[in-house]
C-alpha cells in the first residue's frame, strides 16, 4: 500500500493497442524491472432509481486489495468494503440499479522495479477495448506529496514523453486521503475520460 | 574449592552407608512387630506342664518368647548405632557456597519435571574447564612467544580493554532516553516497547518516513530494524518482531548503513554510550528528507531505483550509495 499514479498512455501514431503495450512493456524491462503476475482493476457503475437523487455509484475492484472492494460516490464520499459488495448491491436493485454498459475494467501485466510497481493495463468495456492505463506505485512511502518528484523522475525515465507535468488534481485536492481511494479516484476518473472519448468518436 | 569437594564425597559416601544401614534398621524393626504379631509356635508336649504354669512361675514358651524378643531387640539396637555412627561421621558443610536464584531453581520441587539445573551445572563446569585451558594455553604460548616487530625495541601496543557489562540503574537509563528524545524533539519519537531486566526495544519512528526497532542491553545498542511506517512490527502472538527484515529495498539497505552507524558511534564513544546513542537517533532523525531530498553529488532523486539512502556520520547530507565513493 503506497503513493499511486494512474493515467492513460497514449499510443503512438499508426500503432495498434496491442503494439502499444509491448513497447510500454519493453520500456519497463528496459529499466530492469520484472514481472511478477497479473492484475486487474474493474470499475462498475450504478445509478439511483430515485429520480431526484442524480448520483453515479461506482465500485472498484482492485486485484492489490483482493479482500475488499471500494465503493465511490460522485459527490466525493468514499467507503471501503469487503468482497461482498456486489451481493449487497444487488439486493439493493430497487434503490441503485446497474448502469447498462457500466463495466469497465482495466487488467494486463505487473511488473516489480526495486520499491516500485509498475501497472501495463487495457483498458476495455466489455469485447472493445478503449485505451491503454499505465500505473505507477511507490511503496514505502504513505504521503504523496512528500514523494511526488520521486515520482515524476521515475515517470520520466520510463515514459519521458508523456510524464506528468504537475500533481493530478486527484491527489492535490485531498492530498491526506487514504491511499486505497486515491488510486481508486484516479482509476474512476481514468475510466470517465476513456468512456467519454469512446461516445465522442 | 578442593576441600569442599572432597568433602562433598565423603559426605556422599557415608550417606550411601547410612541409608543402607537405615534399611536393615528398619527390617530389624518390622521382624520385632512381626515376631510381636504371630508370635511363638507352641512346643508339642506342653500338656503337662500347663499347671506348673499356672502356678506362677514362666514356663518354657514364654521363656522362649522373651529370649526371641530380646534378640531381635539387640539386632534393633545394633543397627541404631551402627546409623548414629554413621551420622556423627559426616561433617557438616559450614560453608555453602553462594549459588543466588540458580540455588533457588534446585530447590524448585517440580525439579524432576525440566533438567534446567542439571544443565546449568553441566554448562557451568565446562565454561570453569575451558577457561582452565584458556589460561594454561595462554601461558604456554607466552612463554614461546616470538618477536616480529622490526623497530628495535618495539613497543607492544597497549590495546584498550573492552568494556565489561556493568549493571546499571534502568532509571539512568531512562533518564538518558529522554534527554535524548528532548534532543531531537518532534523529527524522532522514542517508544520503549518492551523491557526485561537489561534488555530493552525500542521504537523509534522518524516522522513520515520510517520506524526503526533497536535492541538495547543497558545503554549499549545491539541491533537495529528499519521498516516502512506501512509494515506490521508486532506478530500475531502480540510480541514485537525483531528478527525480520523489511520487505522493501530501501528499508533493507538502510538498517545495514544504520549497524555501521552503530557500530562508528559506539567505537568513537566507547567510555559513554548514552552518547553514541544520542548520536545514533541525531544521524537517524538526518533521514527525514529521504523521500524530499535529491542526492547531493548527481543531484537526482532516483539512482537504481533508490533514493538517496546514505547519510554521512560526519556530516549527514543525502548522497546515493554509490554517489558516495
Amino acid at each position: 500500500m503506497g503513493v499511486t499514479y494512474v493515467s492513460q498512455w497514449n499510443i503512438p501514431e499508426g500503432k495498434n493497442i496491442q503494439q502499444g503495450v509491448e513497447e510500454l512493456q519493453n520500456k519497463a524491462e528496459k529499466l530492469g524491472a520484472k514481472k511478477s503476475g497479473l492484475f486487474v482493476v474493474e470499475c462498475e457503475s450504478f445509478h439511483s432509481t430515485n429520480a431526484q437523487n442524480l448520483k453515479t455509484l461506482h465500485t472498484i475492484h482492485n486485484s492489490e486489495y483482493p479482500a475488499s472492494r471500494f465503493a465511490c460516490f460522485e459527490d466525493g464520499s468514499f467507503l471501503v468494503t469487503d468482497v461482498m459488495l456486489g451481493t449487497f448491491l444487488s439486493k439493493l436493485r430497487s434503490v441503485w440499479q446497474p448502469k447498462k454498459g457500466g463495466k469497465i475494467e482495466s487488467k494486463g501485466q505487473r511488473y516489480e522495479f526495486g520499491d516500485f510497481i509498475i501497472k501495463i493495463g487495457i483498458v476495455s468495456m466489455g469485447p472493445s477495448t478503449k485505451g491503454i492505463a499505465l500505473e505507477l506505485e511507490y511503496a514505502p512511502c504513505r504521503f504523496p506529496l512528500d514523494c511526488w518528484e520521486l515520482m515524476t523522475e521515475m515517470l520520466h525515465e520510463l515514459i519521458d514523453d508523456q510524464a506528468p507535468a504537475s500533481l493530478p488534481q486527484v491527489i492535490a485536492q485531498k492530498p491526506d486521503a487514504n491511499l486505497a481511494e486515491l488510486t481508486a479516484l484516479q482509476y474512476i476518473r481514468l475510466f470517465n475520460n476513456l468512456r467519454k472519448a469512446s461516445m465522442n468518436r | 574449592m578442593a576441600d569442599l569437594l572432597s568433602q562433598a564425597k565423603t559426605n556422599i559416601t557415608l550417606l550411601t552407608q547410612a541409608i543402607s544401614c537405615t534399611q536393615k534398621l528398619r527390617s530389624t524393626v518390622t521382624n520385632v512387630f512381626n515376631f510381636l504379631c504371630e508370635g511363638v509356635k507352641p512346643d508339642e508336649d506342653q500338656d503337662n506342664k500347663l499347671e506348673e504354669a499356672e502356678i506362677g512361675s514362666l514356663s518354657k514358651d514364654a521363656r522362649k518368647f522373651l529370649q526371641r524378643f530380646q534378640d531381635y531387640l539387640q539386632a534393633v539396637n545394633q543397627d541404631y548405632n551402627e546409623v548414629e555412627k554413621c551420622c556423627n561421621a559426616m561433617q557438616s558443610t559450614t560453608e555453602l557456597p553462594l549459588l543466588g536464584p540458580l540455588g533457588l531453581l534446585a530447590v524448585d520441587p517440580t525439579f524432576d519435571k525440566n533438567y534446567f539445573y542439571r544443565d546449568v551445572l553441566v554448562a557451568y563446569q565446562w565454561n570453569q574447564k575451558m577457561h582452565d585451558y584458556a589460561q594454561s594455553s595462554f601461558n604456554f604460548m607466552q612463554s614461546n612467544e616470538t618477536k616480529k616487530s622490526i623497530f628495535p625495541g618495539g613497543k607492544r601496543r597497549v590495546r584498550a580493554m573492552p568494556q565489561r557489562f556493568q549493571i546499571v540503574n534502568p532509571q539512568l537509563i531512562h533518564l538518558a532516553l529522554s534527554s535524548v528524545q528532548n534532543q531531537v524533539k518532534e523529527n524522532v519519537v522514542l517508544k520503549i516497547i518492551s523491557s526485561a531486566g537489561e534488555t530493552r526495544v525500542i521504537q523509534a519512528t522518524v516522522a513520515k518516513v520510517f520506524v526503526a526497532t533497536i535492541l538495547l542491553h543497558n545503554s549499549v545498542m545491539e541491533k537495529v530494524i528499519v521498516r516502512a511506517l506501512s509494515e506490521e512490527s508486532f506478530q500475531e502472538a502480540g510480541s514485537y518482531d525483531i528478527v525480520r527484515d523489511s520487505q522493501f529495498e530501501c528499508m533493507r539497505r538502510i538498517t545495514d548503513h544504520a549497524m555501521a552507524a552503530i557500530l562508528e558511534y559506539s567505537t568513537l564513544h566507547q567510555a559513554s554510550p548514552e552518547l553514541a546513542l544520542k548520536y545514533i537517533l541525531l544521524w537517524l532523525s538526518s533521514y527525514k528528507t529521504l523521500f524530499i531530498e535529491k542526492c547531493s553529488v548527481c543531484r537526482k532523486h532516483l539512482r537504481d531505483g533508490l533514493p538517496p539512502l546514505w547519510r554521512d556520520f560526519r556530516n549527514p547530507i543525502a548522497c546515493h550509495d554509490f554517489c558516495r565513493a
